[in-house]
């Protein structure tokens, strides 16, 4: 599902709570670290289980190779034979088969409905990001009179939340020796001085990258931080407590830093490296909430944890540092849960266990390690690159923080979309003749890509508030001056919102495609109109390359205009996030475009995701 | 085909696996000690076990028994309301006081006892707190010494005001939900018991304000009675001293549990404030009676292999000051009397419902 905008909030507010935080949070990646190569061999999906116990799973993306390798390992050791005391169950051999799923999406079809036949096996086990997500489900099951099917379960891997910071800057706050946490970051948000206080105005406003907690689990993670840090608790968060007008007040505070949201940390980390390697990391972002994972992989120069053929991992610049909030974190604990559900049978739930058992051993514990994580079984060390050498301490955290129940969480979202920063976005949209296509596997077959680009458009426009600043921009050869109309100019959501529909349902292709005219155009016309107190971006969804007779301008040209205002103490940000949609889209383009404005692109190429992918690019602002 | 020949030739080996432990030279009426023991049924017997004691009851489990786990507080709320025409050959086991706190329930309501056999004490282990070392210095200072008095009335307070690191923000002690969990009513109790001077308090000491308050304050220091890892024990060795300071637990569990700590075993200590036990007992109707020694011989037998006391044990030679509690001759007097433990529940959960 989508998470709600403001029509569907009312409308959310109505629902069990649980039940709505469900919905919403559906759509929520696990953690944002996706480990390892992509794995072209024997993909355990398809292989045959003969005769074994079949044990699936659901696992969140951080640990699916890792998960994957150990379940190879082991059903080849249940099929031989060979100790079966520890590889099968009552004699019979164990088939672990691990698949990819996100946590939150997980949890709505365990509590809603698990569809075989779009989702794949129901889990026997299942691995998400943070044990929090089990409690989720055993309440919305438990408003429906139903049994819960999540018990305890030991984590098979830790990590916690952290505020990343450049050494320079984690120095400047007295790291290590002065503890350091929301407070401090809600000083550094709320200060017209900025880094100025500390001794260092070139580093100009302190600027904070923070994930959507709508999307993105450590989105989540800090929020809850920020509310406790506000409420100087560290358990049994309420209600009351997320409706206090000091509490309120000092979570917009901090929002008040924020350069953009997103659904993934991953943006943040790339773009902070990508910044590292020109020099300015500085002035990209001053902090960063992260789980500590990312800190040892961004140190070790592979910030998104994915290495593309050919990529050689070189060390940053500048090292990030693991600030462990003084008031407290959480931990995202990765529990292995075996479901106390009614398709799971007795032996299947012994072949668990066998599993859990090889997974707890010391030599695959030491695994996690190499990926970054902290180990579940105590009983191995911390190691590198738990160290400092990594920007990590592990002798840190000290305090972990409650999860907040159901309702509490649900009330923490819906205060957010509140406190969050305000945001200024211009849609532009490519109504060039390609968008005309019709798009395989689309409904009946018939919808056009603009069909698709039209509905998901619509579909976003719930997730702004009344005070956000949107506008609609077309683009297409032979209208306008250059190529392009503004239907709406940018103004208040609450004023715009049915104009903005109706402009938007009425588009019909037209010709060629002025991609990178309409990009330096609307970007130096935002920049021009620069709010400080908004996140202020361009959305462009395209089709296709750029039309040079339409554009009469190069790339090179283009990325020189996207790079005026961008660097320096008095920059100002303007972001520029292209939505590449279907399979004639240049993505390669279309990410330097998003890269010259540390920004990120979003893949439509299959045109069918678009709904998706556009709720993902919304989830910027 | 081959997993019900298999299945056949399991029960056949469990069968014969019972037969050869009644053979065992056992004497009769002393736990640990040789008895001829007569054949049982399986299908006559079903042991409601506490999850406390899962060692035990994974061991029955394999042994072929009929197991069904629970938490205490679940077995309580459920049995002490089952109606009188319920009849089932079940053996509770968890800790005492437990199966009295039921009986008296259902006295209260008119219904007939359930435990009206003589109750098998099967294990004990003392009851311990689990501290960091550098933490138990800075309470050892403040207290005097750590006690459960200590572990309740530091709850909540800042470590720097006690003389700790500021770093380390306020004392957070775990204890098992007190509603839930026998392990953590017992450590509850003995709590209690120190804050009020004497095993043999009631409800009327427990309404008194001042107890109130410290209760409460006990309460807002926990940051959580019911961590999704499973005890406050599992969750301070997995995620070190962020989870909790110090927590209440009994010695099997903390030995276990620190022996293969790598990561924070040599950073804790095992403190003994008191000399108060958990005691396993093995609790059923009269007509189970001639099987409860049997069970209790399977229970001491796996609870020993985690550490639990059982009667045939002696003290450890390299540490003659340990404790060794005389299982038989102290079943369950180290803890309040049923009524105490059944008010004090009571008043734990409403105290944190507020």
């Amino acid at each position: 599902m989508i998470p709600s905008g403001r029509a569907r909030r009312a409308s959310r507010r109505s629902l069990t709570l649980v039940v709505a935080l469900g919905a919403v949070l559906s759509a929520c990646s696990s953690s944002d670290t996706v480990i390892g190569q992509p794995d072209d061999e024997a993909d355990l999906s398809v292989s045959d289980p003969g005769s074994c116990i079949v044990v699936d799973m659901a696992v969140s993306s951080e640990k699916i190779d890792l998960m994957t390798d150990l379940a190879r390992t082991f059903n080849a050791a249940s099929q031989s034979g060979d100790d079966p005391e520890a590889f099968r169950a009552d004699g019979e051999c164990i088939f672990v088969r691990p698949a990819t799923k996100a946590s939150g999406g997980a949890a709505s079809l365990l509590a809603d409905g698990w569809d075989e036949a779009a989702e794949g096996p129901r889990p026997v086990v299942w691995s998400p990001a943070s044990s929090s997500w089990g409690a989720i489900v055993n309440h919305r099951l438990e408003q429906r009179g139903e049994p819960p099917i999540v018990g305890q379960a030991r984590p098979f891997m830790l990590t916690p939340l952290v505020i990343a910071m450049p050494a320079p800057m984690a120095e400047a706050l007295g790291h290590p020796d002065t503890p350091i946490g929301w407070s401090d970051i809600l000083e550094l948000s709320t200060s017209e001085e900025g880094w100025a206080a500390y001794g260092h105005p070139e580093w100009g406003e302190f600027k904070l990258g923070k994930t959507n907690p709508n999307f993105s689990t450590s989105g989540l993670s800090a929020l809850i931080a920020q509310y406790y840090a506000a409420t100087d608790k560290g358990a049994g968060l309420t209600i009351e407590d997320v409706r206090d007008t000091e509490v309120a007040a000092y979570a917009a505070g901090i929002e008040e830093s924020v350069t953009h949201y997103g659904d993934t940390t991953l943006t943040f980390l790339n773009n902070m490296y990508r910044n590292d390697a020109r020099g300015s990391a500085l002035s990209y972002a001053s902090a960063i909430a992260v789980e500590e994972v990312s800190v040892t992989l961004y140190n070790r120069g592979n910030p998104d944890g994915v290495l593309d053929p050919g990529e050689v991992p070189e060390d940053p610049r500048i090292p990030l540092v693991s600030i462990y909030p003084k008031e407290g974190t959480v931990f995202s604990d990765n529990p292995y849960i075996v479901l106390d559900a009614d398709w799971v049978s007795a032996e299947q739930k012994t072949a668990a266990a066998r599993f859990e058992t090889y997974l707890q051993l010391p030599a695959n514990q030491e695994r996690v390690l190499e990926f970054g994580f902290r180990p579940g079984n105590p009983s191995v060390a911390l190691a590198d690159p738990i160290s400092a050498a990594f920007g990590v301490d592990p002798d840190q955290p000290q305090t972990t923080l409650q999860t907040p129940e159901p309702a509490v969480l649900a009330a923490i979202l819906d205060a957010w979309e509140d406190h969050r920063k305000a945001a200024k976005v211009l849609l532009t949209i490519d109504i060039s003749g390609s968008m005309g296509e019709p798009v395989a596997g689309s409904g009946d077959g018939r919808a056009t890509r603009l069909d698709l680009a039209k509905t998901a458009a619509v579909n976003s426009l719930d997730n702004f508030r009344d005070d956000d600043l949107v506008g609609l921009r077309v683009f297409t050869s032979g209208i306008g001056d250059a190529g392009y109309v503004d239907l709406v100019e940018i103004a208040p959501m609450g004023e715009v919102r049915k104009a903005l529909r109706t402009a938007i349902e009425s588009l019909s292709p037209v010709a060629g495609t002025p991609l990178y005219r309409v990009a330096s155009d609307s970007y130096l016309e935002m920049l021009d109109e620069h709010d400080p107190d908004r996140i202020n971006a361009v959305v462009i969804l395209s089709d296709g390359m750029d039309d040079a007779r339409s554009s009469e301008m190069t790339l090179e040209e283009l990325l020189d205009d996207l790079s005026v205002g961008a660097e320096g103490a008095l920059s100002r940000d303007v972001r520029v996030f292209p939505i590449g949609f279907g399979d004639e889209a240049d993505m390669p383009t279309l990410r330097r475009i998003a890269e010259a404005t540390d920004a990120a692109a979003y893949d439509a190429t299959d045109a069918n995701s678009i709904d998706r992918v556009f709720t993902a690019v919304v989830s910027n602002f | 085909m081959i997993r019900v020949l298999a299945a056949l030739v399991a029960v056949g080996m469990l069968v014969g696996a019972f037969q050869l432990r009644a053979n065992r030279s056992i004497s009769d009426g002393d736990v640990g000690a040789p008895v001829e023991a007569p054949t049982v049924t399986r299908g006559e017997l079903a042991v409601l076990c506490d999850t406390e004691l899962l060692a035990a009851c994974e061991f029955l489990r394999g042994d072929g028994v009929s197991v069904t786990v629970e938490t205490a507080g679940a077995s309580y709320d459920r049995l002490s309301r089952a109606p009188d025409d319920t009849t089932s050959e079940q053996v509770w086991l968890t800790l005492a006081p437990w199966p009295s706190m039921v009986d008296e329930a259902r006295a209260r309501a008119g219904l007939q006892p359930l435990f009206s056999g003589e109750a098998v004490h099967a294990a004990s282990s003392p009851l311990v707190i689990v501290t960091w070392n550098d933490r138990g210095d800075v309470l050892d200072a403040s207290c005097g010494a750590i006690s459960w008095s200590c572990l309740a009335n530091s709850s909540g307070e800042l470590w720097e005001g006690l003389g700790g690191s500021a770093a380390w923000g306020s004392v957070k002690p775990g204890v098992p939900n007190p509603s839930t969990s026998s392990l953590g009513l017992a450590v509850l109790a003995a709590a209690t018991a120190q804050e009020l001077g004497t095993t043999g308090f009631g409800s009327r000491s427990l309404n008194d304000g001042a107890y109130l308050d410290w209760l409460s304050s006990l309460v807002r220091g926990v940051p959580d009675f019911d961590p999704s890892i499973g005890s406050p024990l599992a969750a301070l060795a997995s995620f070190g001293p962020a989870s909790y300071d110090l927590v209440g637990t009994t010695e099997a569990a903390a030995q276990t549990e620190l022996g293969t700590n790598v990561r924070y075993g040599a950073d804790l200590r095992v403190v003994y404030p008191t000399a108060t036990f958990a005691d396993a007992v093995l609790a059923g109707p009269s007509s189970t009676e001639n099987h409860l020694g049997d069970l209790g011989r399977l229970v001491a037998q796996a609870l020993g292999e985690v550490g639990w006391h059982t009667a045939d044990q002696r003290a450890d030679p390299a540490d003659p000051d340990a404790p060794v509690p005389s299982v038989t001759d102290r079943p369950g007097e180290s803890l309040p009397s049923a009524g105490a433990m059944t008010a004090l529940r009571t008043t734990f959960a409403e105290t944190a419902r507020r």
